[in-house]
């Protein structure tokens, strides 16, 4: 019976839905770089350092020591620093050293106790194919 | 991983590399950062520490060591102590050390005091020697060996210094429409 149910493709199962693999060769802004600019990548994006403007990318880190200010959009979002600004992203998650100010859009999202969240976090089915909608 | 790649790559201007008077791994504050082949930058980069460029950078780089991989394009100034060039770089770069690979693509200007070309770069601006300042100490035996393939390359036409600086300004046209 159980096996019968995990069967059927559920197309908004989360643990069904996404599968996001690693990348090898991913882009690091290192803590003592600092980027005033957008970023825009089909690959990996970790961020020590301080990025002043947006983030598009597949997936994105941000480090304990990392600062972005301006709109993260990814398929996966790690947050372990600070995030001022909005979030759109598959998958997030957030660490407990996290302090994230801003909306987090997102179809699955993971909080530590710790985790310091300012703003609302809407649920949506395909954060990033509304984001694309006027 | 990326260090010990171009380590392995600029083998034959070590002499220069061993001359510079930061060499990149002296770094110890962290992690280089690295822009890597599928990212794109439009916007400003200031780093402390080293850089490992192999994606596009639309905008003015500043930081100790920059290196500038093999597929990397660059459109705009690049600062620096020491500057590794294998890809694309369309502006002036200013740094002590300058180190043009054999697959460099250089528009604009290079300002330099130490400044290596290896044969098959390709080079369209001016060479400028930066007076020296306090740093050049154990790097002037080798920075006369470096200016023999510098005076060559000054010969090119500097026509290309406008063409880089216009393309610097379009990036600055650019920045607000990506919001």
């Amino acid at each position: 019976m159980f096996s019968k149910v995990s069967s059927i493709p559920n197309a908004w199962s989360p643990s069904a839905s996404i599968e996001i693999p690693e990348d090898e060769d991913s882009s690091v802004i290192g803590d003592a770089a600092g980027v005033v600019g957008d970023l825009t990548s089909e690959g990996e994006i970790e961020v020590q350092g301080t990025v002043e403007g947006n983030i598009r990318s597949r997936r994105v880190k941000i480090g304990e020591g990392g600062q972005v200010y301006g709109e993260i959009v990814a398929d996966a979002v790690d947050i372990c620093g600070l995030v001022e600004g909005p979030v759109v992203a598959t998958m997030v998650s957030v660490a407990r050293t996290a302090r994230v100010i801003g909306h987090i859009t997102h179809r699955e999202l993971s909080i530590e106790p710790g985790a310091f969240l300012e703003g609302r976090r809407p649920w949506r089915l395909h954060p990033l194919e509304d984001l694309k909608r006027p | 991983m990326f260090n010990k790649g171009s380590e392995s790559d600029y083998s034959g201007s070590e002499s220069i590399s061993g001359a510079t008077p930061q060499p990149s791994a002296s770094k110890g504050s962290g992690m280089p950062s690295i822009i890597s082949a599928d990212l794109k930058v439009i916007g400003d980069l200031h780093c402390a520490g080293d850089i490992q460029i192999e994606g596009t950078v639309e905008g003015d780089i500043k930081s100790q060591t920059v290196t500038v991989g093999e597929g990397a394009h660059v459109t705009g100034s690049v600062y620096g102590q020491t500057v590794r060039v294998s890809g694309n770089v369309n502006g002036q770069i200013e740094a002590q050390a300058v180190t043009l690979a054999k697959t460099a693509e250089v528009s604009g200007d290079v300002v330099h005091e130490t400044l290596s070309i290896e044969a098959g770069a390709q080079l369209e601006g001016m060479c400028k020697r930066l007076q020296a300042g306090s740093k050049a100490s154990a790097g002037d035996t080798k920075a006369s060996e470096a200016k023999a393939p510098a005076s060559e390359s000054s010969k090119a036409p500097a026509s290309i210094a406008a063409s880089a600086k216009a393309g610097a300004g379009d990036n600055g046209a650019e920045k607000p429409a990506a919001s």
